[in-house]
């Protein structure tokens, strides 16, 4: 319960601090780029991880339910010419692709 | 699994009247014919109680898609609200990159509702310029690469088990904006749910960056250009979350049907091979007993 309430007051200091976290806000108080874009996540897997966070602070039987919306099985494969390449995990492939892009 | 062992059955079913009555006046074939209407009735009964069990089950499944799909057409339509507000249009390139996201799922006995969305990509690859695709789904997967392997991008496989969660729309619509090509324009195929009994291919448009960023009345929200990109990915999520959503409910709504198709032939074909059952059964008795009485005749007789 203790940390619970200290990671929700982390996420509200985080959200209320950090203007870079606000992508929608229409007159910034300074342009930057929001620190999730410099480290080459894209909207989605922003969206993605403060949704994870946000479930997991949840209580117990209510986190239970909603971190059932949470699983994706899916798996994908890229094509080309015509020939299926290897079919991966998406979700592991997606997290791949971020970090390479956060490096370069 | 079911198709491939009810189809030998089926053809078997309408080819064993013509067989039965062409071996009837043979005692020793009656009796062949017999066990054989009696395995085949019981294979019928086992496969019209599996045909009934995916019905009940597609029925309860219908009922959570069913609100699933209310709430993601929510989201698809305050996700567009913004879009039809500042007029956005897909962007007129000279040279046009499509790309066309295909919903299916990875499931079928359902009728025909991933052909449906196949025929439909076929047809407009006659009509329109080559454009290329992204297809969800092991259905539609299969039914495309034989006539369009080259345009296939990106596949994925693992939706339809379940209700599609935002989870999984975002992870698709993450994979989709890696793309290595510019797309000018997106549109997504999906199965749009009109009533429990007629399902219509649609489309839904999902614009570039590009085309939000020169849609007229943009400047009626106070954005920034770099959040544009954002709010194209994120939109793209939306509209593909809507997509499967809605794709989902009517795949479970068709297999209902399908199922109960299925079990009401079976049901026929039960009470059609019962009373050949009963008739063939009587006749081997019949055929005994003339032959037991002529028996006793012929040995009273001597």
């Amino acid at each position: 319960m203790q940390l619970k309430r200290s990671i929700l007051a982390k996420i509200q200091s985080a959200i209320i601090n950090n203007a870079s976290l606000r992508p929608f806000n229409p007159h910034p108080s300074a342009k930057m780029t929001a620190a999730w874009k410099a480290a080459g996540l894209t909207y989605n897997r922003y969206l993605a991880v403060a949704a994870r966070a946000i479930r997991r602070s949840l209580k117990e039987d209510k986190r239970i339910v909603a971190e059932r919306r949470a699983v994706s099985e899916l798996r994908f494969a890229v094509w080309k010419n015509g020939k299926p390449g290897e079919t991966k995990d998406l979700a592991a492939a997606n997290a791949a692709a971020m970090a390479e892009s956060a490096s370069s | 699994m079911l198709s491939r062992a009810a189809r030998p059955a089926l053809r078997a079913a309408a080819a064993a009247p013509s067989r039965a009555a062409a071996a009837g006046p043979s005692t020793a074939a009656t009796y062949a014919t017999l066990r054989e209407i009696e395995t085949r009735l019981k294979s019928i009964r086992n496969i019209e109680k599996i045909t009934n069990t995916m019905k009940v089950v597609a029925s309860t499944k219908l009922t959570r898609a069913t609100r699933s799909m209310n709430d993601s057409r929510k989201y698809g339509e305050a996700s567009n609200e913004v879009f039809k507000s500042a007029e956005t249009a897909a962007a007129e390139a000279e040279e046009k990159k499509s790309l066309v996201i295909v919903c299916s799922s990875d499931k079928g006995l359902c009728g025909g509702i991933h052909s449906g969305l196949s025929r439909t990509i076929r047809r407009m690859y006659a009509e329109q310029p080559a454009f290329d695709l992204v297809i969800i789904g092991e259905k539609c997967k299969a039914q495309l690469q034989r006539t369009n392997g080259k345009e296939i991008q990106l596949t994925f496989a693992g939706v339809g088990k379940d209700i599609p969660t935002f989870a999984d729309a975002q992870a698709i619509a993450d994979q989709i904006v890696l793309l290595p090509t510019e797309y000018t324009d997106v549109k997504i195929l999906y199965n749009k749910f009109i009533n429990a009994t007629s399902y219509e291919p649609t489309f839904i448009e999902a614009f570039s960056e590009e085309a939000i960023a020169q849609s007229p009345n943009i400047s009626a929200f106070e954005v920034e250009d770099e959040s544009l990109g954002n709010l194209r990915e994120y939109s793209l999520a939306n509209s593909i979350y809507w997509a499967l959503a809605e794709g989902h409910a009517c795949e479970q709504s068709a297999r209902r049907n399908a199922m109960e198709n299925a079990s009401k032939n079976a049901g026929e074909m039960i009470g059609k091979y019962q009373i050949l059952y009963n008739r063939t059964r009587q006749a081997v008795i019949t055929g005994e007993l003339v032959e037991i009485i002529t028996g006793a005749i012929a040995s009273e007789e001597m």
